[in-house]
């Protein structure tokens, strides 16, 4: 349902629409298997029109999971909407948020030598 | 404005964000509170199926909308056991754990949250959005 790239040694989750709790499942599950392979991992919010606690909820545990595996994690292109609600519930100040893919994987200049 | 049986299921929310979302633009609101609004009722709608329904398909939540001069009334009616109101609380936002949110977001949306006395008949959810002065419209006055 909720398509997977890889780029860049990252996996990429495109969540779309509308992330309720009749899609969160979903969302839950594909952001899980990703982790499970043991790769960094970025979830594209660009598209989201709409999400609700039990959305974020999924966005948490995979936050979470990421940390105890050690693997970088990160959200990107968040929407306007999407925004909004990480706001209400504070959680923008703790989720690392990148306004793209790209921004995100390009290199960092403080590892130059 | 509305008064509308809904199946307790996952799959109607968008419906009732819908009908939600149409009625507060009636009354007024910007986007953006319409949005929000959507949110709170969303998030109260799903607490019904989980916590009160235990996910029973077959179950019905009743919405009712209605418009004050001042306000937006927003009602859930479920006929499942009666809750205790002070054991429906937000969680503290510094505790950073999957779940617990829904209840955080309706408070933090809705200027007045209460359930009414339903004298043991199931609950009743009263959710109310003032309406600023600039942006009330005579939908809501007749």
């Amino acid at each position: 349902m909720y398509p997977v790239e890889e780029n860049g040694g990252y996996s990429v989750v495109h969540l779309t629409g509308e992330v309720d709790l009749n899609c969160s499942p979903e969302a839950r599950k594909v952001i899980l298997e990703c982790l499970r392979r043991n790769t960094p991992l970025l979830i594209d919010l660009s598209a989201v029109t709409h999400i609700d606690s039990s959305g974020i909820a999924s966005l948490v545990e995979g936050y979470q999971v990421s940390r105890t595996l050690k693997l970088d994690f990160g959200l990107v292109g968040v929407s306007e909407r999407a925004m909004s609600v990480l706001r209400l519930a504070r959680l923008d100040q703790v989720f690392p948020i990148f306004a793209s893919i790209e921004e995100r994987l390009k290199p960092d200049p403080s590892q130059d030598v | 404005m509305i008064d509308v049986s809904l199946p307790a299921q996952p799959g109607r929310m968008k419906q009732l964000r819908g009908l939600v979302g149409e009625a507060a633009g009636q009354a007024g609101f910007s986007q953006h509170e319409r949005d929000d609004i959507v949110l709170a009722v969303n998030e109260a709608f799903a607490n019904v199926i989980k916590h009160a329904y235990h996910f029973d398909p077959d179950r019905e939540v009743r919405l009712v909308v209605f418009c004050t001069e001042t306000a937006l009334m927003l009602e859930l009616h479920d006929d499942a056991e009666c809750v205790d109101p002070s054991t429906v609380k937000p969680r503290s936002l510094d505790d950073i754990s999957p779940g617990g949110l829904g209840v955080y977001f309706i408070h933090q949306i809705m200027d007045e949250t209460e359930f009414l006395d339903c004298e043991g008949k199931g609950n009743i959810l009263r959710m109310v959005k003032y309406i600023k002065e600039k942006d009330r419209r005579s939908v809501c006055t007749q």
